[in-house]
Parts: C-alpha cells; sequence; structure tokens
C-alpha cells in the first residue's frame, strides 16, 4: 500500500462520513415512555421481565427494574440505544430531580436520568435501600 | 509463476460509489440506517485494516510458499482446480469464521465487524486490525499444503471476500429462492449480525450458504423477529482504538486478576462471554433463557386459549 493510495482512502472515507452527515443521517432515538423502555431491554437482556422502568424526562435514558432484581440501563446512541445489565441495583447518586446511575465504564460513561425530584426520590430510595418495587 | 492481479483493490471504487448510492437509498427510506459518526469509525477501521495487512501480508505469503515446500501434488491453472479452490477456500472461511464466533481468542478480532448497531455497506468495511496476530490466516494454509498455486487461493480469498461486501445491507430484501439455497444473501447475514437470541451463532457463510445448511448452524431470517444488530454488550461509544482493542483489554484484564492457569485459559480460549463464575453471558446461556421465556410464554397462551369459553 502506496502513501498515495493511504491519502486516497482517508479521503474518500472523510468525504463519505461528511456526505452522512450533510445528508442528516442518524436520527437520534428517544426513549417515549415506560413501555418503550421495558420493550427495550427485553431486547436487550433475553429472560429479562420488566416490572418497571424510570424514564429521562428528555428521552435520552431511562433504567428498567426486572423481576429477578436485575436492571437494564438504556441510552441513546448514535443512532441507536445501547444497554447495560445489572445483576443487583447499580450504584446511583441523586441530586433534586436528577439522578446518576455509575456504570464503571469510563467510555460508556455514566447516566443522568432526569426523572422529576418525586421519582428520583423514590426510585433513589428503592436503589439504595435495595427495595423490590416503586410505589406511585 | 502466474501473475494475479489483486482483486480486492480494483473493487475499492466500487465499494465507495456502493456506500454512497445506498446512503441515498437509506435517506429515502430509513435514515437512521446510517449514522455518520458510526459511518466514520467503520471505515477508518477498514482502513486501518487494510494498513495491517500491508504491514503483515509479506509474512503470510512466505510462510505460504515455505509450506508450499510440503505440498502433496502438484495443481496447475487448470479450469477444476479453480472450482475446487474457490470451494475450499469458502469453507475454510466457514470453519474460521465459526471458530471466531466460538473461541475468544479468535472473536477478539473478529468481534471489531459486529461492534456497529449498523448493517450496512460502510459495516462490510468494518474489519479487523489484529488478524494477524490471532492467527485467522492460518485456516487457509492446508490448501497451500494440498498442493493449490498460492496466487491461486489469494485471488481466490479476494474475490470471497469482494462477495462478501454487498450482502451487508438492509437495502435488498429477499434473493430467488435458487440463489437464497445457495449463496450467502444479505437476508442469510442479516441474520448472522444480529443480536436476537434465536439467531445468535449463526449463519457463517461467506460465499456459499450450503456449509451452514449441511452443518446446523443455518437460521432463516423471520419477518415476526427483525433482526437487531451489534453484540451483546454494544460499545456504547464511536472510540476508534477501543473499537479496534476492547476485546483484547478485556481478556488482558480477566487473564491478568482470575487466580487459576485453567480460568486463565478459559478467558482466552472458551467461548466469548464464558466465566469462571458463571457471572457472565455466553450465546448458549442467553439462547437457553430465551427458550424458557418462549416456552413459558407459549404454555401461558395455550392456557390462556384453553380458558376461553367455547362459543
Amino acid at each position: 500500500m502506496s502513501l498515495t493510495v493511504l491519502i486516497g482512502s482517508l479521503a474518500a472515507v472523510f468525504a463519505l462520513a461528511a456526505i452522512a452527515w450533510l445528508l442528516g443521517m442518524g436520527r437520534t432515538p428517544r426513549i417515549a415512555d415506560a413501555e418503550q423502555a421495558e420493550r427495550l431491554a427485553r431486547d436487550a437482556h433475553s429472560g429479562f421481565v420488566p416490572t418497571d422502568a424510570a424514564v429521562s424526562r428528555d428521552g435520552k435514558a431511562a433504567l428498567v427494574a426486572g423481576r429477578d432484581g436485575d436492571f437494564v440501563l438504556l441510552r441513546e446512541h448514535g443512532a441507536n440505544i445501547a444497554a447495560r445489565v445489572f445483576r443487583q441495583a447499580p450504584d446511583i447518586r441523586r441530586d433534586e430531580a436528577i439522578l446518576t446511575v455509575a456504570t464503571g465504564e469510563k467510555l460508556f460513561g455514566d447516566l443522568r436520568l432526569d426523572l422529576g425530584e418525586a421519582d428520583a426520590a423514590r426510585w433513589s430510595e428503592r436503589l439504595a435501600g435495595g427495595h423490590s418495587e416503586v410505589t406511585a | 509463476m502466474n501473475e494475479l492481479p489483486d482483486p480486492v483493490q480494483y473493487a475499492v471504487p466500487a465499494f465507495v460509489i456502493l456506500v454512497l448510492v445506498e446512503m441515498l437509498i437509506a435517506r429515502r427510506v430509513d435514515p437512521s440506517r446510517y449514522e455518520p459518526k458510526d459511518t466514520l469509525t467503520s471505515l477508518l477501521l477498514g482502513t486501518g485494516s487494510t494498513v495491517a495487512g500491508a504491514l503483515t501480508g509479506s509474512i503470510v505469503v512466505g510462510l505460504a510458499v515455505w509450506l508450499s515446500q510440503f505440498r502433496l501434488f502438484d495443481i496447475s491453472f487448470v479450469w477444476w482446480a479453480w472450482i475446487l479452490v474457490f470451494l475450499l477456500d469458502d469453507l475454510a472461511y466457514y470453519v474460521f469464521h465459526r471458530l471466531a464466533h466460538r473461541v475468544r481468542w479468535f472473536w477478539a478480532s473478529h468481534v471489531i465487524h459486529h461492534s456497529s448497531q449498523h448493517y450496512n455497506l460502510s459495516t462490510a468495511l468494518r474489519q479487523t486490525w489484529t488478524g494477524f496476530f490471532s492467527l485467522s490466516f492460518a485456516f487457509s494454509l492446508p490448501i497451500v499444503l494440498i498442493g493449490f498455486p498460492i496466487e491461486m487461493l489469494f485471488f481466490a480469498s479476494g474475490v470471497n471476500l469482494i462477495y462478501q461486501f454487498w450482502i451487508h445491507t438492509e437495502a435488498i430484501n429477499r434473493m430467488p429462492r435458487w440463489f437464497e439455497a445457495i449463496f450467502n444473501t444479505p437476508s442469510h447475514h442479516r441474520v448472522h449480525h444480529a443480536t436476537n437470541p434465536r439467531y445468535l451463532d449463526k449463519n457463517y457463510a461467506g460465499m456459499l450458504i450450503i456449509w451452514d445448511r449441511m452443518s446446523g448452524t443455518f437460521e432463516p431470517e423471520r419477518d415476526d423477529d427483525r433482526p437487531r444488530y451489534g453484540i451483546i454488550k454494544n460499545l456504547g461509544s464511536f472510540n476508534l482504538l477501543w473499537a479496534a482493542f476492547h476485546e483484547w483489554i478485556g481478556i488482558a484484564k480477566d487473564v491478568a486478576t482470575v487466580p487459576g492457569i485453567k480460568n486463565k485459559l478459559g478467558y482466552v480460549f472458551r467461548p466469548p462471554g464464558w466465566s469462571h463464575d458463571g457471572s457472565r453471558d455466553t450465546s448458549d446461556t442467553i439462547k437457553a433463557r430465551w427458550r424458557e421465556s418462549e416456552g413459558q410464554e407459549q404454555t401461558g397462551a395455550r392456557h390462556d386459549r384453553e380458558a376461553l369459553p367455547a362459543e
């Protein structure tokens, strides 16, 4: 492979990515509601039986609780949703309406869920205390 | 010695044009089929793979030339040899590809190709940088030992690679039935890239789907179970270096931290997702849980039907 071919290849690569951007490809997904979050969680974790979900008000992320004490964390990634499975309650911290879920992965990042103050408090209490259900 | 061209070099301009055409189709049909950052990552991984191949290619050729002195037969460039070499190379690809999904050492290289959550022609070019390191070239070398000319084998491998480009698309639904029966197609390969439990570890074919049909690894695409692409633990990042090396880093961490030589070897050579304490999922455990939950749903549905009053 000559340097000319390499430079030509890189030029084509950046040109195609730029065209994809100019064409407006890759619409950012939003998680509309708890039902959609639960379906996405089932898709991400085989055999998962969701019981309830906390969906961020901006639709960018969600945390879904499962029957067996497991959790699925969902967040947008480009035009898709990426998920992480927790066998037990993940580490969280709450700042008023915001619940931050720690993933322990630098590149995936921690997740910020804007749940509103009441829901954030309820989920925070549940995740800290290991309660199985959130009462509405 | 017959000098044969590298068919991949001639195909590259067509790859670029076809990616562009597919992008324009996707814009009209479903703009989420492409994502600029994903496209950039895939194409840069492809470019890096070409560079890695150029750096290590001469070692592979040298090894093949050295091995050829032990060949069993002297096969020349006759017509039947061309047919045989295409068949054997495709079979070797099937074996390699199946192991690439079942042995973590090979998966660490191959996972790069599966790590996009998109399925388009740019995904076809999303290729490994570490194929030489994982010894993936070794699967074709027995063909040299049989006695097929090395140039013929490399040409066939190049054609196989080019064939596999066009099947990475959602723009084509199904090919004619006779074609779907014999050849690998976009539909068959969508199944291979899917993470739906039903589709995991299926359709390893390169050019010919017959190897899967003969080996029990064939699974048809279903309209009621649309493929969801990517890997079990999707990257959640467009970082190029992480995409290229994340599984190798995972192996290194596991080997460094787990006690016992048996466990260490398990993290290198057992299936992806294997863990010494059963805390992770392999494709087998995922499938088992899925079958169990499917069974429960079917039993529940049957009970519901039986509970309905007769008309």
